[in-house]
């Protein structure tokens, strides 16, 4: 069983119920004939939610996106995706994952674009969204390049941009900023706070940087304990929406959080067998 | 030129080192020619050769097989005045280029269906390297028999052997496309067919062009040697036949065409493929 230990960092706010958009009840899953990765794992993610999976490495976090992306199957309980069980490969999230997936023969503008054209949107649509898209995320004038052709910061906006141009029902990221530096990694949960607050985006960010989790986050969900590893302890970040990404660490609060993420990621690398004895 | 019987992989300078932010435009570098003192000791060494080979011919080799640049630049002058040349090399790179689209078109079609499924694959993939290391030029005497001394065998033997590289190329390069690619693709709701066009082909396409940079001269090695085994037209067949006769002059002169023809199809390939692949010269090799 799941050792969920339910902690609030400061009180829960006032939760009106809204729609769940994504849902595991009892699931489990693993590859090959190898022993389960994750074992009952019960989450929910809610529309306009901003959801962090906290968790060690290798303990499951990508598992979890690939499960929402209709790119795997569980072992065992289910998967839902607006109340229905996901069938085949899920093409109302969006998904920015670690690796460069941007098409490398494509310039920037037609990376944007590739979503919108694929859902045979009319022309002229797609150029007003690029547009939009590529204007909220400062790209405007890398429109013409070619990936190769970008730094950094620049290739992983344009895969937000790719990804959040659809309007997805979630946004599912994958480490997304784990290998750009601090700085530009400031920038861009600027960036992506921003972007998310304005399209009432929901997301589900996976990371093993607890400081990133709680800048960024709504609710942050611990993840590890195994194998078979499961929700470890999950929290509730109070800072609200319009928060400021980079002043946030030195607000009122932040600190604690930190200190209580710190403490739920160092239970999470224990395999529970062993917390137990 | 560099004529290697490997696959050639594409070099895959990866994209992680990123030109800076700033980098406006792609580099279309159109600057104005100018001579460098490379190309100065270049020229240098030319005129030293040719004058060693002229002064040496005749004092201390026999000249009846050497021949000498001052006979051999006539030949070929009066070859090019005459028609000649322009008759040889002209069959010479029609069979190859119909070797060339008929073995590139079936090596794409086939290392794209191959490519597709991992069980044909894996089935295929002691012959396909059988037959890849197996020299093609060993089938000329069979496809003689098949299909005689004309046309036919040139095209013939220029497609077998330019179907093996697109062909080998085609099938890895498909192979190697990286799964999150078609995943993150299906996922923004691609279908398999947006898989294969927007995903799989230009990705192969980057191997294909790494691999034509080598058929395309290999197809007019097919053809010219034979050529030289058979037949009556060709800048292979020039050679051969001033070569049977004796003729020095005339062998060189046909020798130094190929040069140059060699050398032509080398810088235009050099040319088609950085125009194909412009998305990938962020700069890399100069
Ligand atoms: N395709 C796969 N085949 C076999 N094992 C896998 C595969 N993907 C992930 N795993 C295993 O599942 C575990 C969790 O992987 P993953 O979800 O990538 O972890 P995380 O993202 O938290 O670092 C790891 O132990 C990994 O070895
Ligand atoms: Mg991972």
């Amino acid at each position: 069983m799941t050792i969920s230990t339910k902690e609030t960092a400061t009180s829960p706010q006032a939760t009106e119920p809204r729609r769940v958009v994504f849902e595991t009840r009892g699931m489990a899953v693993g590859f090959g004939d190898r022993p389960d990765v994750l074992a009952d794992v019960d989450l929910k993610v809610h529309a306009g939610e901003f959801v962090a999976l906290l968790g060690p490495s290798g303990c499951g976090k990508s598992t979890i996106l690939n499960l929402a992306a209709g790119l795997l199957r569980p072992r065992r309980g289910e998967v839902l995706f607006d109340g229905r069980p996901i069938t085949g490969v899920n093409t109302s999230v969006g998904y920015m994952t670690q690796d460069d997936t941007l098409l490398p023969w494509r310039t920037v503008a037609a990376n944007v674009a590739l979503p919108l054209r694929m859902r045979k949107v009319p022309k002229q649509r797609i150029q007003q969204e690029v547009s939009r898209y590529l204007a909220f995320l400062d790209l405007q004038h890398a429109a013409g390049l070619y990936p190769a052709q970008l730094s950094g910061g620049m290739r992983r906006r344009a895969l937000l941009a790719r990804s959040m141009i659809y309007a997805p029902e979630l946004l599912l990221m994958d480490e997304p900023f784990a290998a750009l530096d601090a700085q530009m990694r400031q920038q861009l949960h600027a960036d992506l706070r921003r972007a998310v607050h304005s399209t009432q985006q929901t997301v589900l960010f996976v990371t093993h940087d607890l400081t990133e989790a709680a800048v960024l986050a709504d609710r942050v969900l611990v993840i590890g304990g195994g194998p078979p590893g499961g929700v470890v302890a999950e929290f509730t970040i109070p800072f609200g929406a319009e928060r400021d990404p980079a002043t946030l660490p030195y607000e009122d609060g932040f600190a604690r959080i930190q200190q209580e993420l710190q403490e739920a990621l160092t239970r999470a690398r224990v395999p529970k067998q062993k917390e137990e004895e | 030129m560099s004529v290697s019987t490997t696959v050639t992989e594409p070099d895959k300078t990866t994209t992680d080192s990123a030109a800076p932010a700033t980098a406006p435009q792609p580099r279309r570098s159109r600057a104005r020619w100018r001579p460098r003192l490379h190309h100065f000791v270049q020229l240098c060494v030319i005129v030293v050769l040719l004058a060693s080979w002229e002064l040496s011919a005749g004092r201390l080799i026999d000249d009846l097989l050497t021949s000498r640049p001052s006979e051999v630049f006539p030949t070929f002058w009066s070859w090019v005045v005459s028609g000649e040349l322009l008759y040889h090399a002209s069959s010479t790179f029609k069979d190859a280029f119909l070797g060339l689209l008929a073995g590139g078109g079936l090596g794409l079609v086939v290392g794209c269906v191959l490519g597709q499924s991992q069980w044909l694959a894996r089935v295929c993939e002691p012959f396909i390297t059988a037959f890849y290391t197996m020299p093609k030029h060993a089938l000329i005497p069979l496809f003689i028999m098949w299909v005689g001394i004309g046309s036919e065998l040139r095209v013939l033997t220029a497609a077998a052997i330019v179907f093996f590289l697109v062909f080998y190329n085609t099938f890895f390069g498909i192979r190697d496309v990286s799964k999150n690619l078609v995943d993150s693709v299906r996922v923004m709701g691609g279908t398999a067919f947006d898989v294969l066009f927007r995903v799989m082909l230009p990705s192969a396409l980057i191997w294909v062009f790494a691999a034509l940079k080598l058929a395309v001269p290999q197809a007019i090695v097919g053809v010219v040697v034979a050529e030289m085994l058979a037949g009556d037209r060709g800048l292979g067949f020039l050679v051969a036949m001033h070569a049977g006769t004796f003729n020095s002059d005339g062998t060189f002169a046909a020798i130094f065409a190929l040069l140059i023809v060699g050398f032509l199809v080398d810088r235009l390939m050099n040319l088609v493929t950085r125009r194909a692949l412009l998305w990938k010269n962020n700069d890399t090799t100069a």
